[in-house]
């Protein structure tokens, strides 16, 4: 029934299923589209009276999700699969193109992986860069540059460790970079005699060498974007974000964002929070405040400035996460504040009265007083009460937190995927037993009545939002523990902390995380129902692609 | 090329580290001074000073420049290294919250020598940041990682307050070297060495009356022990150390020597030093501290004012 020559203006998607997270309307069958947003979901019947349409059954066999919203990632993930970098870590990972790379168990796998990369390069003096190696699991030996150099002694090599703290270097990239044993810098390991051994701990000593520079210099290009994109895309996600832009201290991130996420072809909306300048934010909280609102009128339906970003504190497994007492097991020393606490309550205070929604990055537990006591000050100066300002990573929050987090009106963004990445690790050597059962406890946060999402921290952990629930729900670790039996949440409150309550904490409740009338278009295509396979087979299940705004976005295989 | 001095100057949020480096630009002469910071937010620099304004970088009437690297300290480095002229010295502005030691490890790279690290202390809060739960740590760290520490805001302090906050910060820190300042008015020579500055302070200044330098001409060889000797002996208020001095054994070597309060670098070097002389050093100290130092047996006193050895 056109009603004229062209297409008609609605498209009916048929699916398996279609999961809503609309409590009031849970699932269908159908879902009609027009001008990108949705018109309603139900059977076929009940969209007929919307008017002429198309009927597209490309997903009759596949299962229909809001598009998952990841509420804390980096552009960065994107940088890192650059051409001329090499993913090295030990688990499988998926790049842009649905390239599978890594899996590196061993030196030795490494040395002939590095041997096969350096064949396949024709100019004999191109760097060989590679990242994400993990060397964690390695037995044995620690990498050095004598390993390397069993690859080559004339290409200078470089490989990145995963935590981005060390780097090691072939004998070659070290007199790329001058280094001898005569340099001075902290951080550079040596043999006994003094000379440099090839491994280089921390930016000042890996700065040294010109393959760090350059990976450095890589992941500020635009194709950081358009590769960011492709990898969202291909893991079922339509709004993601990027937590801590430099668009506050770097004109050249704003234009960047501007032409790679406006332009019409972009798969995925951007949500971006810039940090402020290392030293301004304390100085000049308002100046920062007035900054941002120029930013935020540029608003547009894909590209958002959603709010800014404080880093309170470091990370546990790196033992820079700020903790109460007793703080970490090994007795180790307490981490490092990234921004004077005292300090903290003028700038929440001067963002929460302009109106900005603040995400605040904390780890441990002091850290997240911190955050806390700075948002429930500034409201009793100011009664902003839909501020929404998010607790980012909170890994280590106590349910008594969790309790003043609800009646402030805070929201989390817990970093599930660390129960598997580092869960043994914190078992083990950060923080003990107890504790480590109550990381990520999403369920406190449930019952105590904080909302929250979950999170791949992109690129520290691969992005990927079916992994960040079947985290959640299952939290087992590689050692095969199941670390909080419970602090388990159901199949279902993931899909929501990954969906609607990550919209939420975004300001973006009202727009996208359910497939609802008046709603953008924005789903996930799976293969499989999240919420009725086996838990432990959530992260397995295949993803078509997206649907944004209408457009079928299908992955790269 | 030599190496490009570089200069920590640290200390917390307040403390005074951006009025210092305000000072420095001041008052410095002859020497082209890159002064790293992390923004421009409190660099207050008198108009008629400043000659272009391009960016992330203020260029100086007196051909200083001042940076904003918007945490990009390498690449700001980097370049500067490579830069048509570059700078005599670097100044880096360490964050308020940033332990200074980590960042004096970028003046380690090729095409650097790290030089010192400053730690701006505020007379007035010192002991109560220093004791404070969450950040005490860190303060501590800050000053401990320190060569010489500029006790700042030594105005808003009675004398006999200022002479504790001394002798506590002599016992948590040991063998610190300590000069006090008000407004961040420090003899820029405490920076920049003896040799580069004409006429920083006018006369009647009391910043002038700070500091004392002696100058030595050093009239045989030494060995390295015995010059090491000598500068273990120096009290901890000997800000600075400069010289070169010929050494005995090899034949035909030199020592180059640089001390910024504790932190001390004695480099070898081919060829001895010129002429009749066997070197020369020069010591600047907080005023009085030199009338304790006694001359040792191989120096003399260099009184040729105009001719400072090391221009």
């Amino acid at each position: 029934m056109p009603h004229d020559a062209t297409e008609p203006a609605i498209t009916i998607f048929a699916a398996r299923k279609i999961v809503t997270m609309n409590p009031s309307n849970p699932e269908g069958t159908h879902v009609a589209v027009r001008d990108g947003r949705v018109l309603g979901v139900g059977s076929i019947d009940e969209l007929e009276p919307w008017g002429p349409y198309r009927l597209d059954t490309t997903f009759a066999d596949h299962v229909i999700v809001p598009g998952f919203v990841e509420a804390h990632s980096h552009i960065l993930e994107g940088g890192l699969w650059r051409d001329g970098l090499h993913y090295v870590g030990f688990h499988r990972r998926t790049g842009p193109a649905g390239e599978v790379r890594g899996g590196i168990h061993s030196i030795d796998e490494l040395v002939d992986h590095l041997r096969t990369l350096d064949a396949a390069m024709p100019d004999p003096d191109e760097h060989l860069i590679c990242w994400g190696l993990d060397p964690l699991y390695f037995p044995g030996d620690r990498l050095a540059a004598s390993h390397l150099d069993r690859v080559s002694t004339t290409r200078p090599i470089l490989v990145v460790h995963a935590s981005f703290h060390l780097a090691t270097a072939n004998s070659a990239m070290l007199a790329a970079g001058g280094v001898t044993a005569e340099t001075e810098t902290e951080g550079i390991a040596r043999d006994d005699s003094g000379a440099p051994n090839g491994e280089l701990q921390e930016m000042s000593a890996m700065t040294l060498v010109p393959g760090m520079m350059a990976l450095l210099a890589s992941l500020a290009h635009e194709e950081s974007y358009e590769r960011f994109g492709r990898l969202a895309a291909n893991a079922g996600i339509t709004t993601a974000t990027d937590l801590g832009s430099a668009a506050l201290v770097n004109r050249t991130a704003i234009d960047v964002a501007d032409r790679c996420v406006n332009a019409p072809d972009y798969p995925l909306r951007l949500v971006l929070y810039p940090v402020p300048g290392r030293s301004g934010a304390a100085r000049d909280p308002g100046g920062v405040a007035e900054r941002f609102a120029e930013l935020q009128a540029t608003n547009t339906d894909k590209l958002r400035y959603g709010g800014i970003k404080l880093v309170l504190d470091g990370s546990i497994q790196g033992y820079t996460a700020v903790m109460n007492w007793p703080g970490y097991i090994g007795g180790q020393p307490n981490g490092l504040w990234q921004v004077d606490p005292a300090a903290l309550d003028g700038i929440v205070a001067a963002l929460h009265e302009a109106g900005i929604n603040v995400h605040l990055h904390a780890n441990g537990d002091d850290a997240v007083d911190a955050a806390i006591d700075a948002v429930d000050r500034a409201l009793r100066r100011h009664a902003w009460l839909d501020h929404r300002h998010t607790v980012q990573h909170c890994q280590l929050t106590t349910s008594a937190q969790y309790r003043r987090m609800a009646r402030l009106g805070m929201c989390a963004n817990i970093f599930s995927n660390h129960l598997w990445y580092w869960g043994d690790q914190h078992y083990e050597s950060t923080v003990g037993p107890e504790r480590a059962n109550r990381m990520e406890s999403c369920a406190t946060a449930k019952r105590e009545g904080v909302r929250f999402a979950l999170h791949s921290d992109a690129a520290v952990t691969p992005i990927g939002q079916l992994h960040t629930m079947w985290c959640a729900v299952n939290r087992v670790t590689p050692s095969g523990r199941v670390l909080g039996e419970t602090e388990r949440i159901s199949a279902y409150d993931a899909l929501q902390a990954v969906t609607l309550d990550a919209a939420y904490q975004l300001h973006l409740d009202h727009e996208i995380g359910s497939i609802e009338t008046g709603k953008w278009a924005d789903f996930a295509v799976l293969a499989d129902d999240p919420l009725t396979v086996d838990p432990m087979a959530i992260r397995d299940i295949a993803v078509w692609g997206t649907v944004l705004a209408g457009r079928p976005v299908p992955a790269a295989r | 090329m030599s190496p490009i001095p570089y200069t920590v100057i640290g200390g917390f949020l307040g403390s005074g580290k951006t009025t210092l480096l305000n000072h420095l630009l001041t008052v410095t002469r002859g020497e082209r001074l890159a002064v790293l910071v992390n923004d421009f937010g409190r660099v207050d620099l008198a108009v008629d000073l400043i000659a272009e304004h391009d960016g992330d970088t203020i260029t100086l009437t007196n051909g200083c420049i001042c940076c904003a690297v918007d945490d990009d300290l390498v690449g700001a480095l980097v370049r500067l290294a490579a830069s048509e002229r570059p700078p005599d010295r670097v100044v880096v502005e360490a964050s308020g919250i940033a332990d200074p030691g980590g960042v004096a490890q970028y003046g380690t790279r090729p095409g650097y020598r790290l030089d010192g690290v400053l730690t701006v202390v505020d007379a007035e809060t010192i002991r109560a940041r220093f004791d404070d739960r969450r950040l005490g740590p860190q303060v501590r760290r800050q000053l401990e990682r320190a060569d010489l520490l500029v006790l700042n805001k030594i105005d808003l302090v009675d004398a006999p307050v200022a002479d504790d906050v001394r002798s506590w910060l002599r016992t948590e820190i040991p063998g610190v070297a300590i000069v006090s300042a008000d407004h961040g008015r420090v003899d820029p020579t405490i920076v920049f060495g003896a040799s580069s500055v004409v006429g920083a302070a006018a006369p009647g200044d009391p910043i002038a009356h700070d500091v004392e330098v002696r100058e030595w001409i050093v009239t045989e060889c030494l060995d390295a022990e015995r010059l090491d000797r000598f500068l273990d002996s120096l009290p901890p208020d000997v800000l600075r150390v400069k010289g070169i001095v010929a050494l005995c054994e090899p034949a035909d070597t030199s020592a180059v020597v640089h001390v910024v309060g504790r932190r001390r670098r004695v480099t070898r070097t081919g060829g001895a030093a010129s002429g009749p002389a066997h070197g020369r050093l020069v010591l600047l100290a907080v005023s009085g501290v030199l009338d304790g130092v006694d001359r040792p047996d191989w120096a003399r006193p260099d009184d040729r004012s105009d001719d400072r050895p090391m221009a």
